[in-house]
Formats: C-alpha cells, sequence, structure tokens
C-alpha cells in the first residue's frame, strides 16, 4: 500500500505556523520535508521537538539517526513515493540552498539504506541519487552523494556509480593531465631538506638507473631521467627532476599543486606530525580544479590529508601511513617515474614500488584507497569523510581542527611503547558537540565504522576547539588515552599518569600556550613544568612502559610528599 | 645461488608467441628482457624489476585472453618473484643498516655530535627495530647512538 501517493496531492501544502516560511526557491523542498516528517513522525513517543519540522532546518544538517529512523518506518512504495517526491521538488530547489540540497542528499540515503535492509527494489532511490550528483552545482554536496553510494557498497555492480565513485577514489593517475597533448618531457619537483639530502641516495640511485644527475651550486639536484617504457606501445618520457632543499621549516612545498608547468611533486621531509606543512599550506594558492599527483613521503603523512583534501579536493595524493624511511623516498620517486611512464593504475604502483623496500611494500595510501576517507574532512565539520553522510556546508565551529587532533593523537599513542602500534588509529574523528565548561572535552563511543571495523569514536567540544593548537591536542590526546586505559582495565593511577603523558608528548613544549591549564585539568593535585616533563618522555617512544612506571612513582612521591 | 636457481626457468621459456597478437608478442620480448635484466640487477632492484614484467604479461592476458605464451612466462615470472622478493628486501635492509653505521659512525667521531642529527638516527633505528625485531645490527647500532647521546662516546 502506499500511503504516500495522496500526499503527492498536497505536495505544495506550505509549512504552518510556528514556522517562518521557506526562503524563495526552497519552498517545494520544504514543504516534502515538512510532509515527510509529519508523516514519519513516531507517534508512540513524545516529539522530541514540539515545534515539529520547519523550513529553516534545513539550513542545518539533519540529524541521520533521525533520518534512518524514520525511513525505517515507511513501507517500499511509501520509500519509492518518498523519493519521487524528494527527487521532484531537488528538481525545483533554486542551487543556492546548498545545505538544504545536501539534507535531500542525505534522506535519500538513509531511504536508500532502509530499503537494502529490507530487501526491497532500491533502483529507483539510486537512479534519483545519480540523477542529483549529475545536474548539483556544488562539488561538496557532489562528493556527499558519491561517498555516500560509496558506503552503500554498490560501485561493484553498478558502472554508473563506480565512475562517480572513482572522481574520488581515482583508480589511476589523470594520466591526461600529467601528459597533456601528448608531452613527453614532464617536470618534476622534491620538495626535501638536510636531513633528506644527507640521508637519501638520490644520486646514487638515479645514476644507477642511467640517468644524469648534477648537482647546483646550492647544493640542489637537477635529474635527467629518461625511461623507455616496458609497453613497446608506449613513448619514452623524460622527467626533469629537480629535488631542492625547501628549508625548515619547509616552504613552496604545496606551490606545484597549482603550478600548469610541474605536473607531479614530491614533499620529502619530516613530518613533524602534521606541522611541517603548515607554513607551505597557508601559501598555497587552492585550489578546486587541480588533479596534479603529489606524493607526501615524510612520516604518517595521512595527518595531512583533512587539510589538503580542502585545500585540493580533486588532487591525486599520496600518503604515508606509518613512518617513512629516507632510505625508501629516492626509491619511491624513481620507481614512480617508471610507474608513470608505464601507465600504471595505483594498484600496480602498490605493487611494483613496494617490492624489496624496507616496509615491504604498504607504507603508502594511493589515492584509490578508500581507507584515506577515514582522514578527511571536506566540509570541515570534525566527523570524518568515511563517516560523514551529510555534509555541513558551513560549520560554524573549526571542525577539522578536532579531526587532525584525533589523527596525531593516534599517531602518538601508536608510537608510544606503553600503548603499543595496534593502539594507533583506533580512534576516529566525530564531530563538535556543546560540551561543558571545563572540559571533559570529549565524548567517546564505540561502534562499527563505515569499513566494517570495531572504533572508537570521538566527539570533541566547542570548548576545545577555541583553544591553542597544543592544548587542544593535549587535552583530546590525554582523554583518548584515558579512555583507551579503561579499555584495558589498567589502575587508576598508572591510567592518569599515561593519559597525562600521552598529552604531554603532543604537547609543543618550544611555543604551545596553556600548558598550566591542561596540568590543572589532567593532574589536578600536582605541579609538574613542561620542560622536567621531557624527562619522562622519550625521544622516540615517547610513553614507554618503563618510563611510565617511573612517572607512575614520581607522581606517588609527589603526593605523598605534599602530604607530610 | 638465487641467480643459478633463476636461469634454467628462463631457459625453459622460449618465447613461442605465435598464439598472440603482434603487440603481445612485442609486450612478452618485453617482459622477457625484464627477466634478464632482473638476474643482471642490484640485488635490492630484483623484486621490483620482475613485478614490472609480470604486470606487463597480465596487460598482455587482459587484452590477449587466447595469447597462452603470457600467461606460462607470467607463472614463470611469479616464481622468480617468490624467490627475489626475499633477496632486494634484504639488500635494502643491508643497505639502510650499512647507510646507518656510517651515520653513527660519524658522530661517535664528532667531537660534538649534533644533538638534531642524533635524533634523527634514533629514529631511524627505531623505526628499522620496530620493523625488524630480531636483527641483533639494529639493537647494537641503537645502543652505540644512545651511547652518543649521553655523552658516553
Amino acid at each position: 500500500m502506499n500511503l504516500l501517493l495522496p500526499l503527492l496531492l498536497a505536495a505544495n501544502v506550505q509549512a504552518q505556523d510556528p514556522c517562518n516560511p521557506p526562503a524563495a526557491g526552497l519552498e517545494d523542498l520544504a514543504s516534502i520535508f515538512s510532509l515527510l516528517y509529519e508523516y514519519t513522525d513516531d507517534t508512540t513517543e513524545a516529539p522530541a521537538d514540539p515545534g515539529g519540522f520547519c523550513p529553516d532546518d534545513l539550513a542545518r544538517p539533519i540529524d541521520m539517526d533521525d533520518a534512518d529512523a524514520r525511513a525505517d518506518r515507511l513501507d517500499e512504495g511509501d520509500r519509492e513515493a518518498a523519493a519521487m517526491l524528494l527527487a521532484y521538488s531537488v528538481a525545483t530547489t533554486d542551487h543556492s540552498h546548498v545545505q538544504a540540497l545536501a539534507n535531500a542528499a542525505a534522506l535519500l540515503d538513509a531511504l536508500l539504506g532502509s530499503a537494502m535492509d529490507a530487501r526491497d527494489d532500491y533502483g529507483y532511490i539510486v537512479d534519483t541519487l545519480l540523477e542529483m550528483a549529475n545536474t548539483i552545482d556544488d562539488p561538496m554536496v557532489h562528493r556527499q552523494i558519491a561517498l555516500n553510494l560509496w558506503r552503500r557498497g554498490l560501485a561493484d555492480d553498478d558502472e554508473r556509480v563506480r565512475e562517480l565513485v572513482e572522481q574520488y577514489l581515482p583508480p589511476e593517475p589523470d594520466y591526461g593531465s600529467i601528459f597533456a597533448d601528448g608531452k613527453t618531457e614532464v617536470n618534476v619537483t622534491l620538495h626535501t631538506g638536510d636531513d633528506g639530502f644527507k640521508h637519501s641516495k638520490f644520486k646514487e640511485v638515479f645514476e644507477r638507473n642511467g640517468a644524469t644527475v648534477v648537482e647546483e651550486s646550492n647544493g640542489n639536484l637537477t635529474v635527467t631521467y629518461k625511461v623507455k617504457p616496458d609497453d613497446p606501445a608506449l613513448p619514452e618520457i623524460t622527467w626533469n627532476i629537480t629535488i631542492r632543499d625547501a628549508g625548515w621549516p619547509p616552504s613552496g612545498v604545496m606551490d606545484q599543486f597549482t603550478d600548469d608547468d610541474v605536473e607531479v611533486s614530491m614533499f620529502g621531509d619530516h613530518s613533524q606530525l602534521g606541522t611541517s606543512i603548515d607554513r607551505a599550506l597557508s601559501r598555497a594558492d587552492d585550489s578546486a580544479t587541480s588533479t596534479d599527483l603529489h606524493w607526501m613521503d615524510a612520516c604518517k603523512s595521512k595527518v595531512f590529508a583533512s587539510r589538503l583534501t580542502q585545500a585540493y579536493p580533486k588532487a591525486h595524493i599520496i600518503y604515508t601511513k606509518d613512518s617513512e624511511y629516507f632510505h625508501d623516498m629516492p626509491l619511491a620517486l624513481q620507481r614512480g617515474m617508471v610507474s608513470l611512464t608505464n601507465h600504471y593504475d595505483y594498484s600496480e604502483m602498490e605493487r611494483y614500488i613496494g617490492r624489496g623496500s624496507l616496509y615491504r611494500g604498504y607504507n603508502y595510501l594511493y589515492p584509490d584507497d578508500e581507507k584515506k576517507l577515514a582522514f578527511m574532512d571536506q566540509d570541515n565539520d570534525g566527523v570524518a569523510d568515511s563517516e560523514d553522510r551529510v555534509f555541513d556546508v558551513n560549520p560554524s565551529l573549526d571542525g577539522e581542527l578536532g579531526s587532525r587532533a584525533v589523527h596525531i593523537a593516534n599517531t602518538y599513542m601508536g608510537y608510544s611503547g606503553a600503548y603499543g602500534k595496534s593502539s594507533e588509529d583506533d580512534y576516529r574523528p566525530d564531530g563538535v558537540f556543546d560540551g561543558p565548561e571545563g572540559g571533559p572535552y570529549t565524548q567517546i563511543v564505540e561502534r562499527r565504522d563505515a569499513y566494517g571495523d570495531k572504533k572508537f569514536f570521538v566527539k570533541f567540544s566547542d570548548e576545545v576547539l577555541s583553544m591553542d593548537k597544543s592544548q587542544r591536542t593535549a587535552s583530546i590526546a590525554a582523554e583518548m588515552a584515558a579512555h583507551w586505559g579503561v579499555q584495558k582495565r589498567w589502575s587508576e593511577e598508572k591510567n592518569e599518569a599515561g593519559a597525562f603523558l600521552v598529552g604531554a608528548a603532543v604537547y609543543d613544549v618550544w611555543s604551545g600556550s596553556g600548558y598550566s591549564e591542561y596540568n590543572d585539568t589532567y593532574l589536578e593535585d600536582v605541579e609538574i613544568g613542561r620542560w622536567d616533563l621531557s624527562k619522562h618522555l622519550d625521544d622516540h617512544d615517547f610513553v614507554t612502559s618503563s618510563k611510565l612506571n617511573d612517572f607512575v612513582k614520581y607522581l606517588r612521591d609527589e603526593r605523598e610528599g605534599g602530604e607530610e | 645461488m638465487t641467480t643459478l636457481l633463476l636461469v634454467p626457468l628462463l631457459a625453459l621459456a622460449p618465447v613461442q608467441a605465435a598464439d598472440c597478437f603482434p603487440l603481445s608478442a612485442d609486450r612478452i620480448a618485453s617482459a622477457e628482457a625484464l627477466l634478464d635484466e632482473s638476474l643482471e640487477a642490484e640485488a635490492i632492484d630484483r623484486a621490483s624489476i620482475v613485478e614490472r614484467a609480470r604486470i606487463l604479461l597480465e596487460r598482455v592476458q587482459d587484452e590477449d585472453p587466447g595469447c597462452k605464451t603470457a600467461k606460462s612466462l607470467h607463472k614463470q615470472a611469479t616464481k622468480m618473484l617468490k624467490a627475489a622478493e626475499p633477496v632486494s628486501q634484504a639488500a635494502s635492509l643491508e643497505d639502510a643498516l650499512m647507510h646507518a653505521l656510517e651515520r653513527v659512525e660519524a658522530l661517535e667521531q664528532a667531537e660534538q655530535p649534533d644533538p638534531a642529527e642524533i635524533e634523527v638516527v634514533r629514529f631511524m633505528l627505531a623505526e628499522l627495530g620496530n620493523h625488524y625485531p630480531d636483527d641483533e645490527r639494529v639493537d647494537a647500532l641503537v645502543r652505540r647512538a644512545v651511547a652518543v647521546q649521553r655523552g658516553e662516546k
């Protein structure tokens, strides 16, 4: 039975008081939302919002748990009718109402999920979403639709969905751009620094493979590398590679992202867990359309992804999952040139470049790898793109600051011997909540992620976002570590000490502010100077088991001393 | 030793590409040249060159499914890869250890070793230790770097 069909006749009904009337160009969509929400209200429970749905609500992202519940209350015919009503109203909606359109696409995703769960026909809903993606102007709504369809696992069976999803998970480099107009000479730039030149054997690796390497007076290297393709159907390519010292902190790293003369670039220097590109990124020109290939070959460069995706949403960027060896960097660059000459797709690149490397081939996160979405936050709402079903086109707070803090905290926990490698990336950013003053600054819940793995999802408070970067990251890291300790049933004493040290490891002792507040929040009764803390941390493994035990003892002694 | 084992494998596979398109035959010849090259290449590059041959042969099979020569040569290449991968990986580790040794020795010989350089070398060794925990040479170098850091050398 299709109970919604009669509502089709009422599609132009305007929302009732006490709502404001819908804005121009939003009338139909507001009416349809209003009708659907009224129709799907759960009458067994008191409505959470006695005012019901208002057109103004479309200016904010809809609640997806609520949307899913509403979709589940519809039968197959109703869902199809709802999709038809939404399709009709989207077509008449002015494209300036971007959030409303994002909400419509998100509600369609809820209908799709419900139909798939019920094993009903869902073809019409997919058709509607694809039509919407084809006609939508806004790149974020387009991305939201594509990633929602990816999450539903429809790309394997539907060519149209696959083509849409591949715009965000491209299977191969954009060879049309790299070799535009059939050119056979391509410019490449690698930005590195003192340690890159000292510890990477660029000259040796390229000369071994037949390249000419010239050392310039300023120490930069110019490499001319002619690569004969393995496939006789392809042309020989000359790669003109400049390996330059970008200084410290590195500058100019992102210039190539928008440079028409450079199609491929690499950044190969220290990551400082996401901070080393800060200066370079702030100087870069944003580009929404560049599809050039960039290799962020710094340690755990996945933590760059949330910012780079916002600035360069279409760029093909290769990230590292773990630390990168300077040893592997020249190999990656040289083999990268061979890969591109042979028009490898990313899975072929991964196989070839990783062979015989120190990492046994697993360290790179290629642009076709769906796992990269966990590190991205294109709409800046603090929710990982892999989980974000409705984009916030105008977030009131900079949620990416929280996303980045969660990822940085993940990496520090992964490095820390007491927490172990297995703890890395157990936590996912999950957006902002209206938190109490003075903390706690996070809310952490466990659930399955878009890949089917159990993860801890971290919401961060509006207050923590307003803190200095060091204090913010340290606070989020400390609360994540404390949560982890509880999962592992550590003693309260050990957990408190460990969490404090993880936050302290993240804290920038040179330039951070808010340290005393951090100390007061997480170690109320013991005051310890930021510099004194460094002796409780290992240079590489940060919070080791032995350092942690020593710190527990230190705190015990301090407290006992204080009581005397 | 690995080379001696692999040469007979190749010798068993003269290119018989009569069942293949002309372009496939050219690609097969190129793949065979790569497999030959891998035998002469530096150990560190060997596995990656064999992988190039495999990828090329897979393309032949995709576009020319009736080309049996590509299939049989791909099988041989896969066997070669199994032998070459540990050789290349060991060579990578040797190369990295040799470099680390040079850096540690330079630190030991320096009158005032640069703390930042010590940190980089220690970090590099710590990561090597994480990935090759059973290699005693890594441990020994870590101990030497720590000694430099503590001013004991």
